[in-house]
């Protein structure tokens, strides 16, 4: 019988040693014996037969098996390689060692000498698919992760595009009211210049007429005449009606001055890159934000530089001007001061703009946030959280980028360096 | 004694004579599990005198509040088998210092997290083979142990008997606090029976109780 | 014939001890849950030999030891114990205590440790 449990234990699959509580090696299976680098002889030390088990570490295992008659495990997580075995297909394998899980078990008192078995389980094709599993978990979401940004991103753009194509629209129906409004003020100016001519001749007429009559010496026809022109309040007339057609022409002028920043601002003309005047676009933007500013804004101080012509998209430039210059006036409560400041260095390709505002300021907790989509501190309803967003997107198209500082209670500064001549990608926006 | 016996929160067999020789049992097994774990790290060990609890899986938070600590870390689970069969749950909250508990085990590098898991895995089969050996010897019986394995890297126990796909409805727990004193190591250990085998136990408490 | 007090809070634990005696040594056991009763049965003369648990409640063993100091009885005190490491003998010996026996008892534990004290 003897025989036949070693017949088992030889054609087991699994590695099975015996050792006594000094670790000296009493017995290994066939498995052992087949996938040691080197066979093993019994009855010496464990540790000379296998010296890359850990003595130290494995002695107290041994000790703590024998207090407490119980098993002791690792696993190949932690410890792959507890004995150098090889890997059983020297072939078809890819690791030249096999992975192992084992357990020392406590088997019993005999000739006056506890006994310990230790176990080894063959887990290489458990390790290694599990392993793959892992990379590849882990590849995966790495791509999750990425997709996720990419996705973002794409809601990103969208909500720019819809965002521009908003504007665009309103700047279309802008442009489109202010050329129909233009042409019957052009007509209005032009026959009130007429007018003007006109009255001032008739003025004249009526001046030499009463010239004329002083010299007449019949007194009833002076005295009727006069009676007339008092009735009549010519005197007044004279004196008023060049006043009022020419505050009724400066009107008109101003009409036409809005109705063509209208036009500009939108510029349906420049959703092509074209070299543009950037003082040009700041001064038709403040117009078209006059309203808005004149509550909060008591001073706006125009520290312009001599700029270059700057090739860009003007009316998405203009945008951006617009959302720096509305927001700075909502950070402002009252008595507040816009400074708008441009520069271009000599010799160097890129020019800056500053808006400046001596508002609330920003707290710095947020400054990094604030060109995230949908980030808003105004109350719901009140802001999309997507003007700076835009403006970022905008300013990145151009190559240039858009900078924040802050200080509570003191203002907020951005400033955009833009370069003079951007090179051409396919980094356009869509308008 | 019929079988499917706990149906009320605490079973009718559960009675005071058994109760209390459970209780001992238990007692006695910790003090011998703390006199052999002192002597193999070399440190005065402080195992506290369990607390039984019987559970319902819908009534975990009861035991959430009757439980002495709560601790939040790494939990280890390791089945026994043999006569009686169960799970031991042990938390090792953060911080625990493990140079000095890896050093009396004669672990060299307890730097990597790779073999701070390693080490727990090994405190904790200790532990179990320390608190169950003298409860298995006093009850004349067998119980071996299966692998311990890492099963989350930072909750609480009762997180984990909340899981809604394990399979247990009622338990019987004993709570064990362990602590090591120069060491600053603390844990908690809950070793766990499902029902089933709650019979089987108590024969064995009567034949000792005759 | 002996007078045997035998004071544990567990009931089992208490049995085993009493099962674990040598016949025909004593005529006389009372059982105590915990200190107090185990003071009062020491001061009533119930317990020439006190076999005492340490960890029990509303008194412990080691607060015993030290009253019966206190209070000049004489009885001889064997503990025995769930916690026996080396730092809670030498304290309950310290207390006066004649011996210190692991739990769980055997017959032939509590013999050799009366025999080595002297009851035996």
């Amino acid at each position: 019988m003897n025989t036949v449990y070693k017949q088992i234990l030889n054609q087991l699959n699994v590695g099975i040693l015996v050792l006594d509580e000094q670790c000296t090696l009493l017995y290994a299976n066939n498995f052992i014996r087949d996938n040691h680098k080197h066979e093993p002889r019994t009855g010496v030390s464990l540790f000379s037969q296998f010296p890359e088990i850990p003595e130290d570490w494995f002695r107290k295992r041994v000790e703590s098996v024998v207090m407490f008659h119980n098993t002791s495990f690792t696993s190949w997580q932690y410890r792959p390689h507890l004995l150098n075995l090889m890997e059983t297909r020297p072939i078809t394998g890819t690791h030249e060692l096999m992975y192992q899980s084992c357990s020392l078990a406590y088997l019993g008192h005999f000739d006056q000498r506890h006994l310990i078995g230790l176990i080894v389980q063959d887990t290489t094709q458990t390790a290694l698919s599990q392993m793959k599993l892992a990379s590849t978990l882990k590849k995966l979401n790495a791509e999750h992760r990425q997709l996720q940004k990419l996705n973002q991103q794409l809601e990103e753009a969208q909500s720019q595009l819809v965002q521009s194509e908003k504007m665009a629209a309103v700047g279309q129906l802008a442009a489109g009211v202010a050329h129909e409004i233009n042409n019957p003020v052009c007509f209005i100016k032009s026959n009130l210049e007429c007018l003007q001519d006109y009255t001032r001749k008739l003025i004249e007429l009526s001046q030499s007429v009463e010239g004329l009559i002083k010299h007449i010496d019949d007194e009833a026809l002076k005295t009727q005449f006069n009676q007339y022109k008092a009735s009549l309040d010519i005197g007044y007339i004279q004196d008023e009606l060049p006043e009022i057609l020419a505050e009724t022409l400066d009107g008109t002028q101003r009409i036409q001055d809005i109705t063509t920043s209208l036009r500009d601002f939108s510029r349906l003309d420049s959703a092509e890159w074209q070299q543009a005047d950037i003082h040009q676009g700041l001064e038709s933007t403040l117009k078209i934000v006059n309203h808005e500013l004149k509550y909060s804004v008591d001073e706006i101080v125009r520290d312009y530089g001599e700029l270059p012509s700057v090739l860009c998209l003007p009316a998405q430039l203009n945008q951006v001007f617009l959302n720096l210059l509305v927001n700075a006036s909502q950070a402002i409560d009252k008595h507040g001061r816009i400074v708008i400041q441009t520069r271009h260095e000599t010799g160097s390709e890129s020019i800056t703009i500053r808006i400046t505002d001596n508002g609330k300021g920003i707290p710095a907790e947020i400054q990094a946030k604030i060109f995230d989509p949908f980030f808003t501190t105004k109350d719901v309803g009140q802001g999309t959280g997507l003007g700076l967003s835009i403006s970022y997107g905008i300013i990145q198209a151009h190559q240039g980028n858009i900078q924040v500082t802050s200080a509570p209670g003191e203002g907020t500064s951005f400033l955009i360096k833009l370069p003079v001549t951007p090179k051409r990608t396919e980094h356009t926006v869509c308008v | 004694m019929t079988q499917n016996s706990l149906i009320a929160n605490e079973p009718n067999e559960l009675n005071e004579l058994r109760q209390d020789a459970l209780q001992e049992i238990f007692n006695i097994s910790m003090g011998q599990a703390a006199d052999s774990l002192a002597s193999l790290v070399n440190d005065r060990v402080h195992l506290s005198v369990p607390q039984m609890h019987w559970v319902e899986k819908s009534r975990v938070q009861d035991l959430k509040a009757a439980m002495k600590r709560v601790p939040k870390g790494a939990i280890i689970c390791q089945p026994f088998f043999g006569y009686l069969k169960g799970e031991i749950l042990v938390c090792y909250e953060q911080g625990t210092q493990y140079e000095v508990i890896g050093q009396s085990l004669a672990y060299s590098r307890v730097d990597t997290q790779r073999w701070q898991h390693e080490l727990l895995l090994e405190i904790t089969n200790i532990l179990g083979g320390a608190c169950l050996r003298g409860v298995a010897e006093q009850l004349n019986i067998r119980i071996d142990f299966g692998a311990p394995a890492l099963i989350d890297r930072h909750n609480d126990v009762t997180a984990i008997l909340l899981n809604p796909s394990s399979v247990w409805v009622k338990a019987l727990m004993m709570e064990i606090g362990f602590s090591v004193q120069t060491m600053s190591m603390t844990s908690d250990i809950l070793i766990c029976m499902p029902e089933h085998y709650i019979d089987k136990l108590f024969s064995c408490i009567d034949l000792l109780l005759e | 014939m002996m007078k045997i007090t035998v004071c544990d809070d567990s009931l089992m634990s208490r049995k085993s001890v009493i099962r674990a005696l040598p016949e025909h040594w004593s005529d006389e056991v009372t059982q105590c849950k915990h200190g107090l009763e185990a003071m009062e049965a020491c001061r009533s003369g119930l317990a020439d030999v006190l076999f005492l648990d340490l960890t029990m409640p509303i008194m412990d063993g080691l607060e015993v030891l030290e009253r019966l100091q206190k209070e000049q009885l004489t009885s001889a005190v064997i503990v025995i114990s769930a916690d026996f490491q080396p730092e809670v003998q030498s304290k309950a010996l310290s207390l006066g205590a004649l011996a210190f026996i692991s739990k769980p008892v055997s017959r032939e534990k509590l013999t050799d440790t009366l025999i080595q004290v002297g009851l035996l």
